[in-house]
């Protein structure tokens, strides 16, 4: 047996005959599919249109979150920068204490520290000693520009007591950033040390801070003009779109400056030091995607794992309430087939009492005639011995007796088919009848209308014989009517009758007047082709006499027919 | 002893009538309420025999009228085809005690007749 044979609930593969279709259907089974996708959709669909208003925002979160990355990144990388530069502050500083001012001066002794810097990328183009009001006492520089340079602007960016730093712009529109340090002498007097960079010795060190998210790493002066080259903004000197000043260290998106297809940047800042430049990083789109796809991937790792629950439960919860449905249905189809059953074995019984007593009157008269023959014979001297006269009507005698005692067990046989009266709500009664047939009007369009007046009180009858007398009454009426037909169930409360009139009223072919007389009679029929025994009114009529009732009809040819009964508020129990 | 039948069959009334005289037993017999009434009105009686079941007046009815003008007759009712039932509906309802049920044995009907008589 498969899985799915096993898991398999009993109204799965039931099919049955549904009003209005044609053929078998498997009625249960499309409930559930109806009810399953129903309470899918009602459940699926707001969870959907949750993820994807998560889903559309994952990109503003992602946003926020490398925003937040691109700034830690600017201002871990300042700082870097800043003691970078710091190292060239040390090396004025230990030349500066190491020689005094005097000895600096000499321009052979500066000519050769000079020189033993030189020949890197990253040394100091330009060597000046400056005197304590700060005029030039010896200068030493890599080419012959040593005047432009000391003519050019110095800006203090940074002036703390000991050391400033800063950068210039040299006539040219060069740039190039300095560092200056106090030296105290040994005389007690102070005197400054001041070196030039290019913008190149700094360049090498930025480039070994690109890593694999940092695509480009820059520093630029307090008007954000490039001083170093950056492979997004430019060369030195032009301007770079940055952070405004106030928000550092912070990060921005900014549209990608070359392509212009939408396409963002994301630029970080932060001050180096406490100078007015500042450092400037950008992390790429590239990144964007990659946190998007983490956000995304958790969102649908929720969705999955809720949908999946969901069906578990909406299958879990319809299948039990179709199982439930189901059962529900089979008992009252059970309790219709008993109903069908008792009915068929009331009209039995009644039957059979009907014959009986039909029976018994001849039998009655040939045991009497045939206990006269035997007195005949007994009192005349002639036969009085004759015993095979005698035994001949014994033997008649006995077999009357027999028959006689057949007639009786009949008579006790439809007897048992009496039941308990009890007190009982007419309307609960006509309603639950209804239900039975409720299917089978359906099937035929058929309209049924209920209408029980308010003051019907409860009556005292039996139960089982009401419901066949309606059953009885309400089939043949859904017999007699086409499709679209109206079915009509009155209760009415008769004082002046002390009795419930119950009338069930068809608009469907009609009684001839002709047959009106024989309806009630046993085997009248004229269903007989479709299986009407002819018995169904019959058996009605004796049961509504055994209720103490009377029943009446009114039918018009093509417009439809009017049982009426009226049953006492109160009939007693009969003795077993 | 003398007997009144009623029984709307004459084939069984008259042939109960004719066994009982067999037995010594002076039996009239009439197939009507109304006609047992006028011979009762007529003749004395020791015992009726009423049949429950009869078209126009009923065995139970027409006990009541024979206890209103013979109040000492005594009455054995047959009952409706041998049917219990019938008893329990109406006799026993009536207060009578003496019943047979049909199609009756001749020597019950004739024992019963002598214990009601005393």
């Amino acid at each position: 047996m498969s899985f799915l044979e096993r898991i398999k609930v009993p109204f799965w593969d039931h099919r049955e005959r549904v009003a209005g279709a044609e053929g078998q259907q498997y009625i249960f089974r499309n409930k559930w599919k109806m009810l399953a996708a129903g309470i899918c959709l009602l459940t699926l669909v707001p969870l959907g249109a949750s993820t994807l208003f998560f889903y559309q925002n994952s990109r503003e979160q992602a946003v926020r979150e490398l925003l937040q990355e691109t700034r830690v990144f600017a201002a871990d990388t300042a700082l870097d920068v800043y003691m970078f530069l710091k190292q060239y502050i040390m090396v004025l500083q230990v030349i500066g204490t190491m020689y005094g001012r005097d000895q600096l001066v000499e321009s052979a002794l500066l000519a050769q520290i000079f020189a033993s810097m030189a020949g890197t990328d990253d040394a100091f183009i330009h060597l000046d000693v400056l005197g304590a009001e700060g005029h030039v006492l010896a200068s030493r520089c890599i080419d012959t520009h040593c005047r432009r340079h000391r003519a050019a602007r110095w800006i203090d960016d940074l002036h703390e007591e000991n050391f400033s730093m800063g950068h210039i712009v040299s006539e040219g529109g060069t740039r190039y950033l300095f560092v200056r340090v106090r030296i105290a002498d040994r005389d007690g007097s102070f005197f400054y040390l001041r070196g030039l960079l290019p913008t190149g010795a700094i360049s090498g060190f930025l480039d070994q801070l690109e890593l694999e998210d940092i695509v480009d790493v820059f520093i630029v002066d307090s008007s954000n003009r490039l001083l170093t080259e950056s492979a997004y903004f430019g060369a030195s000197g032009d301007r770079a779109v940055m952070p405004e000043d106030r928000d550092l260290p912070t990060a921005i998106m900014v549209e990608h400056p070359e392509t212009g297809d939408g396409r963002v940047l994301f630029v970080g800042a932060d001050y180096i030091g406490r100078t007015a430049m500042k450092l400037g990083l950008v992390v790429s789109e590239r990144n964007l995607e990659k946190f998007r796809g983490r956000i995304r991937r958790y969102i649908f790792g929720l969705v999955a794992l809720s949908t999946v629950f969901l069906l578990l439960v909406v299958f879990t919860l319809v299948t039990y309430v179709v199982q439930k449905l189901y059962q529900a249905d089979l008992r009252r189809r059970e309790y219709l087939d008993q109903v069908a059953r008792s009915d068929k074995l009331a009209s039995i019984g009644r039957l059979a009492a009907g014959v009986a007593h039909e029976i018994n009157n001849p039998l009655a008269i040939i045991n009497e005639k045939a206990g006269l023959l035997q007195d005949l014979l007994r009192y005349d001297d002639r036969y009085r011995e004759d015993e095979r006269l005698l035994k001949i009507t014994d033997d008649i005698i006995a077999a009357v007796q027999r028959a006689g005692t057949i007639t009786h067990r009949l008579l006790g046989f439809a007897r048992k088919m009496d039941t308990s009266v009890l007190a009982m709500d007419v309307e609960h009664v006509v309603r639950e009848v209804v239900s039975f047939v409720r299917k089978e009007a359906e099937y035929k369009d058929i309209t049924i209308a209920i209408d029980v007046a308010e003051d019907v009180p409860e009556i005292i009858s039996d139960r089982g014989k009401l419901q066949q007398i309606l059953l009885n009454l309400i089939n043949n009426a859904i017999a007699a009517m086409d499709r679209g037909g109206r079915l009509e169930i009155r209760v009415r409360n008769i004082p002046g009758e002390q009795g419930v009139v119950l009338s069930v009223s068809d608009n469907g072919c009609g009684i001839s007047e002709e047959n009106q007389k024989k309806v009630f009679e046993p085997f009248f029929s004229t269903r007989t082709r479709d299986g009407g025994t002819g018995l169904g009114l019959a058996i009605t009529y004796g049961l509504v006499r055994d209720l103490r009732g009377s029943m009446e009809l009114e039918s018009v040819v093509g417009e439809g027919t009017t049982f009426t009964i009226t049953l006492p508020y109160e009939i007693e129990a009969e003795e077993e | 002893m003398h007997v009144l039948l009623v029984d709307d069959e004459t084939e069984l009334v008259s042939t109960v009538a004719e066994r009982l005289s067999f037995r010594g037993i002076d039996a009239d017999w009439v197939t009507s309420g109304r006609e047992a009434l006028r011979l009762i009105g007529e003749k004395e009686y020791d015992i009726a025999i009423l049949d429950v079941r009869m078209p126009g007046m009923s065995g139970l009815e027409l006990a009541r009228e024979i206890r209103s003008i013979r109040p000492g007759l005594a009455i054995i009712f047959l009952t409706g085809h041998g049917s219990q039932a019938d008893f329990d509906e109406g006799v026993s309802q009536a207060g009578e005690e003496y019943y047979l049920t049909k199609p009756i044995d001749i020597e019950v009907l004739v024992g019963k007749m002598k214990e009601v008589l005393g």
